[in-house]
């Protein structure tokens, strides 16, 4: 087996897994399992691809290195961790937005006030206030932000939504849209051109299937 | 944990004196002659650099005096920071260095980047471009005929954003799109700037996979842009190169310092470029003069892992191009 031929593609763990997983069978690739399996590679022969299950915030670590030549993963990853990966296709899943939200006129507008931003994107919450020259101060979470405004941590939140539905039931509300968000599928630069024929085929592939 | 015994450490050292070593005999053929970039400089005469890499990633030194110095962010323009006070029009000069670049890295601290680079002063023509562009080449093959090369010419992507009225602001934000190759990114760009047919065509041609696209220049700057490509690739084929070379118009490269041709020189299992260069004119203003320049660096550690590679594979020794190009 000569590992040039083959496509090593990380799959961010979890609710993009599952979306990729679907377009995959749909597109009539054989031999993806998921990560259920437990393992956390699996390789098609027939196909040619390893898929590597790896966390989402991992998955441009592991594509921009080499390790894998094309991840799946959310463009909120993508802007989070600045990657300059090839954004070869949107997968047109995982459709959310990327909103700032907070408790209804409960957060100070004045630009000389110090806005306190709970997130699990540091990097995006500094770069977005930062071109609106907003003062902030970040309050960095692994999960569960929409507490942070509730208990008085912070003053709004910066988070993914897409139903609206979890800040409802907290209380809360969009304040600002910041940008959409959709999974990607994304490339190492080098792999790319050294790959390209293979790649533009599963590209092909799944182009029939996600418009 | 185990560590190399030292004779495998002496023998990477060895290795990479030797790699050293061939490239510079190549450059020496080809009448480039030694120079030595400084180490160090004032910080005020990098800032026209920090635009494209950021302050922070200099490194700097407190020198006796209390001035701050920084330790060379890099060679190209170490060199012409040096050399453009005395520029004289009618000089021509070939030089190349073999030194090491310094970067600041927030997870990694200080990095050494050992560099080996040509620049071409005081030519501005075709053959210049060229042959600059075969010598790459030529290195590059070497050390390996698997390489892949990327060319491209800056003039054709800002030839485009001069026919776009939008802040400049929003213009970056238009080339990082275009860097990514986000074709999604750039459908959505397009919708919201209201842009007209020619320039959305023109948009999305850029990001044709392996530069096999149609292109529809705009404008005088792009028409020759691609001129200047076809006659290059043209040339390139009579070396019997045309097959490793790829055409990219979407490449725009870390240091945006580089007007018209540029390029990059990849391996394959190798994920970082192996060498890159290109035309830098405009760049030398900055430090007071114009000169015409081209020129590439190529990573020295990176072509002493091929090297090595080639060497427990058993090929045979890299040896010098039998004839000069030049």
């Amino acid at each position: 087996m000569n590992l040039l031929d083959y496509l090593k593609i990380a799959v961010a763990k979890g609710r993009t897994e599952r979306g990729a997983a679907e377009i995959f069978k749909k597109a009539g690739f054989k031999g993806y399992v998921g990560s259920e399996s437990r393992s956390l590679t699996c390789t098609c022969e027939e196909e040619k691809i390893t898929y590597i299950y790896v966390k989402p915030s991992d998955v441009t670590t592991y594509v921009q290195n080499g390790a894998a030549d094309l991840g799946i993963v959310g463009k909120d990853m993508l802007l989070e961790h600045s990657s300059s990966l090839y954004e070869i296709l949107d997968l047109g899943f995982g459709k959310c937005h990327l909103a700032v939200a907070g408790l209804k006129d409960r957060y100070p507008r004045s630009k000389e006030e110090t806005l306190r931003v709970a997130t699990s994107y540091p990097n995006i919450t500094k770069s977005y206030f930062g071109e609106k020259k907003r003062k902030i101060k970040v309050v960095e979470l692994g999960g569960s932000v929409e507490l942070a405004p509730l208990l008085g941590l912070s003053d709004v939140i910066v988070d993914l939504v897409e139903t609206g539905r979890t800040l409802k039931a907290n209380g809360l509300k969009v304040i600002e849209e910041i940008c959409e968000i959709s999974a990607k599928l994304v490339a190492n630069r080098i792999s790319y051109r050294f790959k390209y024929e293979s790649i533009n085929q599963l590209v092909k592939r799944l182009e029939e299937v996600c418009s | 944990m185990e560590y190399n015994p030292i004779f495998q450490e002496i023998e990477f050292l060895r290795e990479k004196y030797k790699t050293k070593k061939i490239i510079e005999d190549t450059l020496i053929k080809e009448g480039y002659e030694y120079f030595e970039p400084p180490n160090f400089d004032d910080l005020d005469r990098f800032l026209p650099l920090t635009d494209n890499i950021g302050q922070a990633s200099i490194v700097k030194v407190i020198a006796g005096d209390s001035r701050i110095l920084a330790l060379n962010p890099d060679n190209t323009t170490s060199i012409i920071s040096w050399i453009a006070p005395f520029w004289q029009d009618d000089v021509k000069l070939k030089l190349f260095y073999s030194s090491p670049a310094f970067r600041s890295d927030k997870d990694v601290g200080i990095i050494e980047i050992d560099q080996i680079g040509v620049e071409r002063l005081g030519e501005k023509d075709f053959q210049t471009d060229a042959g600059t562009t075969l010598l790459a080449l030529d290195i590059l093959n070497q050390f390996g005929s698997d390489f892949i090369m990327e060319i491209s010419n800056s003039k054709y992507v800002n030839g485009l954003l001069e026919e776009i009225d939008l802040p400049s602001s929003v213009k970056r934000r238009l080339k990082g799109i275009i860097y990514r190759k986000d074709k999604k990114g750039l459908n959505d760009f397009i919708k919201i700037s209201s842009l007209s047919e020619s320039l959305s065509n023109c948009l999305m041609s850029i990001l044709a996979p392996q530069g096999d696209g149609k292109y529809f220049p705009l404008n005088q700057t792009m028409e020759e842009s691609l001129q200047e490509l076809d006659a290059l690739r043209e040339f390139l084929n009579t070396y019997g190169y045309l097959d490793r070379v790829f055409l990219d118009l979407s490449m725009i490269t870390e240091l945006d310092y580089y007007h018209g041709l540029t390029f990059k020189g990849y391996y394959p299992g190798y994920f970082k470029e192996a060498l890159s260069g290109g035309r830098y004119d405009p760049f030398t203003e900055k430090y007071g003069k114009k000169i015409p320049a081209v020129g590439f660096s190529l990573d020295l550690d990176q072509m002493t892992k091929i090297n090595l590679d080639r060497s427990q594979k058993g090929c045979e020794p890299i040896g010098l191009p039998e004839n000069s190009r030049s």
